[in-house]
C-alpha cells in the first residue's frame, strides 16, 4: 500500500512535470502565432493604429538608473511622429546579459531590439533561433541604414541571412603606442622614433622607460587571456575571449587564405620567450596573472604606464576617461578589420518580436537620427549632460557618473561620427574615426565568413580548455622553461583534437569562398 | 486473521487521521521540495538532447550520448582523480577535525570561553571564497606574509602560484578553515542533548575523562557521524568551483593538482552557451555521486543495521 501511494505520487509529479513543459511550449507557439499574424497585419499598417510599445534591451553595469522613463517619453515624442513607435527600455545588467537572452521565449517575456555581442555571440543566437532574419525587412524599411552600413553588413550574414545590423560603422582596428604622457614628462621618458610593431621598437620604448627614474614597470599582460602577437594581424574567426585560438587563425588576416594552428608556429613561440625575457629583466609586471590587475587598472595605479596595442577609435580617449590618466596614443598608420568586430557591437530583432519590420524601421531610425541616438545614449540636455563643444558633452554642475539620472549605460546607439562624446573626447577625434571605417581598413580574407562549430564541439571543449590551462601563464612570462611548457601545450593540444576543428574550418572557408567567388 | 488485518488497517487509519496537524506542518515543505527539487527532473532530459533555445526542452532533438563525450576528451583521469580525491580526504579529514573539535568544545572550556570559540569557528563558514582568496593571497604572493617569515630565516621565495606540489596542502588548511566549523557545530549540538547520567554513572564506576570520551560520546555520536559522512558522499564528485578557481587564482600551472571537474566544465564551455553540455556535465555528477551514496549506505548496512539511513 505504502509503496504503491508513493508510485502514484510520483506519477502525479511526473505527469505534473510534463504539463508544465508543454504549457511553456504551447504559451510561446501562441506568442509566435500572433506575431506572425502582427506582422501580416502590419502590411495594411496605417498611422490610425495604436503605436506599437518596442522593448529595447539597456545594457547597464548594474547600477539602476531613476530616470528611465522620462528618456522614454521624450524618446516617444520622435519616434511616434516618425513611426508610430514607443520605447519602453529593459534594463540588463551585462552579467546577466547571455542568461536574459537564453530564457527568451521561455519566459513569455517579449523583446524586440538586443544587443547580439556584449558576453553573447551572434552565430549562437542564431544556431539558438533566437534572431529574425533581416535581409528582406532591412531593403523595405531601412535603405538609409543598410547604405551606411555598406560592406558591414557582410559580417552579419549567418548561413542564409542577415541577422544583426552593425552598431558601430568604425570598428577597425590599429597598432598603437598607449602611454602615460603625465609621467612620460615628469621622468623625461623619450619615445623612439618611427613607431613600429615589432621587438626592437617595443624594446627600445621599454629600455626608456626602465632606463629612467620612474620605479614602476613598463607592461602588464594583466590575466593573460587574450592572445596577441607583436607584429601580426591574425584573424582569430570568431573564437571568443578566453580561448583565442581554438577555431585556428589565419596569420596574416589580410593576405592568408589557410587556417593554421597558432600554437603551432614559431611566431607564438618567439612571443612567449620575449615575453619571458620581459619578466625576467623586471619590465613585467611579475604577478599580473595572480593579483587580477588588469592593463587598464595598472595603469591606473601608476604601476605600469606604456603598451603596445591594436586597439579600437575609442581605445584611448575611453581609456583616459576610465583611468582618468592623460592617455596618448600614437597610431601606426594601417588599420585592420575583421568579421568578427563587427556583431560584437551589432543589433538584432528577436524571435518574440511581435512586429519585427517597426523593430527593423526602428533601427533605421537610431542609425540615422542623431537626435534620437544622443538621447538614448545620453538622456535630456540641460538635466542628464550639458554641451561643451559641438559633439562633446559633459555632465552638469553637481551631477557625476555616481548620481546622474541617465546615461551610463554600457552600450552605446547610432552612428558615433555624429552622436554627442563624452569629455575627455575631443573634437579631433571625430576627425580621426574615418580611418577606422571599413572603407579605409585592411579587411580580412574571411570577412563575412562565420564558422560553424557544432560538428566539432567536443574538441572544441577540450582545446579550450588546453588553451586556459597554457596560455595565460605563457602570456605572463610566469614560466620558466618556455620551450619545454609550449612543447607540452602542442602535444596537449593535438590530443584534444585541434587538428579535427582546423580541418573542419578549412573545408567550410574553401567553400564559404567558392561560393562567394560565384 | 482477517480480524487482524482489519484492525491493523483501522489503526493505520486513525493513525494518519491523528496526525494530520503534523503532515499539514510538513506541507509547506514538501510542496517547496517538489516545485524545487523534482519539477526541475523534467529538464534532465537536455542532457541527452540538441538544445535549441527556441524549440524547447520537448522540441529540441536527441542525441545520445554526444553531450557526454567531452567529459572524456583529454583530462578525464586528471579531473577525476582530483575531484574525488580531494573530496574523499576532506570529508575524512574534516569529520575527524570537528568531532575532536566539538568534544573539545563540550568537554574542556567553560560556558562563557565556549560561546566565543564557537562564533569564532564558525566564522570562516560565512567568508565568501573570493574573499578569502584575497586573504590566501596575501599570505602566498611574491612578497607575501609567508615569503617575507622565510626570508627571515634566510630561506628563498618560493613561488607559490607557480610550484603544484604545495597546493594539495594548501587547498587542504583552506577548505579545513573554511568549513570545519558548521560540522562542529553540527556535532556539538547532538553532544549537548546527551543525557548527563551516563557520564556520572561511568565517573562512579571510575572511567577517566578519555575514557568517557571513547566509550560513550563516540558510539553515541556514530548515528550523527554517519549521516554527514553519508551526506557528504553525496558531494564527493562536486568541488566547490570557488575554492579551486578563485583560491589557485586560476594558475595554468596548478592545473595538474587543482583542476576538477568544475574548473574543467567552466574552461571547456566559455566559448558559446551550450546548455547540452553544461546540462550532461551536471547529470554525470549526480550520477556518480547517487552511486556513491548507495555503496556508502551498503556498507554501513552490512556492518550495522540499524545504522544505516535507508
Amino acid at each position: 500500500m505504502k509503496k504503491r501511494i508513493l508510485a502514484l505520487f510520483l506519477v502525479m509529479i511526473m505527469a505534473a512535470g510534463a504539463l508544465y513543459g508543454c504549457g511553456n511550449d504551447n504559451d510561446y507557439d501562441k506568442g509566435k502565432d500572433s506575431g506572425d499574424s502582427g506582422q501580416a497585419g502590419s502590411q495594411a499598417a496605417d498611422a490610425d493604429e495604436e503605436p506599437y510599445e518596442l522593448v529595447v534591451e539597456l545594457i547597464g553595469s548594474g547600477v539602476s538608473q531613476p530616470d528611465v522613463e522620462m528618456v522614454q517619453d521624450a524618446i516617444n515624442e520622435i519616434t511616434v511622429p516618425a513611426i508610430n513607435c514607443t520605447v519602453k527600455f529593459r534594463e540588463i545588467t551585462i552579467a546577466d546579459h547571455a542568461t536574459q537572452i537564453g530564457l527568451l521565449g521561455s519566459d513569455g517575456d517579449r523583446m524586440d531590439i538586443i544587443f547580439v555581442g556584449y558576453t553573447t555571440s551572434m552565430s549562437d543566437l542564431v544556431a539558438n533561433g533566437l534572431l529574425v532574419g533581416l535581409g528582406d525587412l532591412l531593403e523595405e524599411y531601412a535603405p538609409e541604414m543598410l547604405e551606411k552600413a555598406g560592406v558591414l553588413m557582410e559580417a552579419c550574414y549567418v548561413g542564409d541571412d542577415y541577422y544583426c545590423v552593425p552598431g558601430n560603422y568604425y570598428p577597425a582596428i590599429e597598432d598603437t603606442v598607449v602611454y602615460d604622457a603625465d609621467t612620460f614628462e615628469q621622468y623625461n621618458i623619450e619615445i623612439p622614433e618611427n613607431p613600429e610593431n615589432s621587438y626592437e621598437y617595443k624594446n627600445a620604448l621599454f629600455q626608456n622607460i626602465m632606463d629612467s627614474d620612474f620605479g614602476g614597470y613598463a607592461y602588464s599582460a594583466g590575466d593573460g587571456v587574450s592572445l596577441n602577437i607583436t607584429g601580426l594581424h591574425f584573424d582569430k574567426l570568431g573564437s571568443s575571449m578566453g580561448s583565442d585560438g581554438v577555431y585556428g587563425v589565419l596569420m596574416d588576416m589580410a593576405n592568408d587564405t589557410e587556417i593554421v594552428n597558432i600554437f603551432d608556429t614559431d611566431e607564438y613561440l618567439q612571443e612567449c620567450l620575449q615575453l619571458r625575457e620581459w619578466w625576467e629583466n623586471g619590465v613585467m609586471v611579475p604577478d599580473s596573472l595572480t593579483s587580477g590587475t588588469n592593463f587598464v587598472a595598472a595603469m591606473q595605479a601608476r604601476q605600469v604606464i606604456a603598451n603596445i596595442a591594436s586597439v579600437n577609435a575609442t581605445y584611448v580617449p575611453n581609456n583616459k576617461k576610465i583611468t582618468g590618466v592623460e592617455t596618448e596614443g600614437i597610431n601606426f598608420g594601417d588599420t585592420y578589420l575583421t568579421g568578427t568586430s563587427i556583431p560584437e557591437y551589432g543589433l538584432g530583432v528577436t524571435v518574440t518580436s511581435e512586429r519585427p519590420d517597426k523593430a527593423v524601421q526602428f533601427l533605421n531610425l537610431v542609425m540615422t537620427n542623431a537626435e534620437l541616438a544622443n538621447l538614448m545614449n545620453y538622456g535630456i540636455e540641460g538635466v542628464h549632460y550639458e554641451k561643451v563643444s559641438e559633439h562633446i558633452i559633459d555632465y552638469p554642475e553637481g551631477v557625476d557618473a555616481s548620481n546622474v539620472g541617465y546615461g551610463i549605460q554600457i552600450v552605446s546607439f547610432g552612428d558615433s561620427a555624429e552622436i554627442y562624446q563624452r569629455a575627455p573626447f575631443t573634437e579631433e577625434w571625430y576627425e580621426t574615426l574615418d580611418q577606422y571605417s571599413a572603407e579605409n581598413a585592411q579587411l580580412s580574407q574571411a570577412f563575412g565568413y562565420v564558422f560553424d562549430s557544432s560538428s566539432v564541439r567536443t574538441q572544441v571543449a577540450a582545446v579550450s580548455s588546453v588553451i586556459g590551462e597554457y596560455n595565460p601563464s605563457l602570456m605572463c612570462g610566469m614560466v620558466e622553461d618556455v620551450e619545454g611548457r609550449v612543447e607540452e601545450f602542442r602535444a596537449a593540444l593535438k590530443t584534444a583534437g585541434i587538428d579535427d576543428i582546423i580541418a573542419e574550418n578549412q573545408r567550410q572557408f574553401d567553400e564559404w569562398r567558392a561560393s562567394k567567388a560565384k | 486473521m482477517d480480524t487482524l488485518v482489519v484492525t491493523k488497517k483501522g489503526g493505520r487509519w486513525r493513525k494518519f487521521k491523528k496526525s494530520i496537524p503534523f503532515y499539514l506542518m510538513g506541507l509547506p515543505a514538501m510542496i517547496y521540495i517538489i516545485i524545487n527539487n523534482y519539477m526541475p527532473l523534467y529538464g534532465l532530459q537536455i542532457a541527452f538532447k540538441d538544445y535549441r533555445v527556441i524549440d524547447g526542452i520537448t522540441g529540441s532533438t536527441w542525441c545520445g550520448l554526444k553531450n557526454f563525450e567531452f567529459l572524456f576528451a583529454s583530462d578525464a583521469w586528471r579531473i577525476t582523480r582530483n575531484t574525488v580525491g580531494y573530496q574523499f580526504t576532506w570529508l575524512i579529514l574534516n569529520t575527524i577535525i570537528s568531532v575532536f573539535l566539538a568534544i573539545f568544545l563540550n568537554e574542556v572550556i567553560g560556558r562563557r570561553a565556549k560561546k566565543f570559540f564557537q562564533s569564532l569557528i564558525m566564522l570562516p563558514y560565512l567568508i565568501s571564497f573570493v574573499i578569502l582568496a584575497y586573504v590566501v593571497f596575501v599570505f602566498l604572493s611574491d612578497t607575501g606574509i609567508l615569503n617575507t617569515f622565510l626570508g627571515l630565516f634566510g630561506i628563498d621565495k618560493i613561488s607559490w602560484y607557480t610550484e603544484p606540489k604545495y597546493w594539495p596542502i594548501i587547498l587542504t588548511i583552506v577548505n579545513s578553515w573554511k568549513s570545519v566549523g558548521f560540522n562542529t557545530i553540527i556535532y556539538l549540538s547532538t553532544l549537548v542533548g546527551f543525557g548527563k547520567e551516563y557520564y556520572e554513572a561511568a565517573e562512579l564506576d571510575g572511567a577517566g575523562k578519555w575514557k568517557q570520551v571513547t566509550k560513550i560520546t563516540i558510539p553515541m555520536l556514530k548515528p550523527t557521524i554517519i549521516m554527514m559522512v553519508t551526506l557528504g558522499m553525496g558531494m564527493i564528485f562536486r568541488s566547490d568551483y570557488s575554492l579551486f578557481y578563485q583560491v589557485t587564482r586560476n594558475s595554468g600551472m596548478l592545473y595538474e593538482v587543482t583542476d576538477t571537474i568544475d574548473t574543467y566544465v567552466f574552461r571547456a564551455l566559455t566559448s558559446g552557451t551550450n546548455m547540452g553540455m553544461s546540462s550532461a556535465a551536471a547529470f554525470y555528477q549526480s550520477i556518480v555521486c547517487f552511486v556513491m551514496v548507495m555503496i556508502f549506505n551498503a556498507i554501513v548496512r552490512k556492518i550495522s543495521r540499524e545504522d544505516a539511513i535507508f
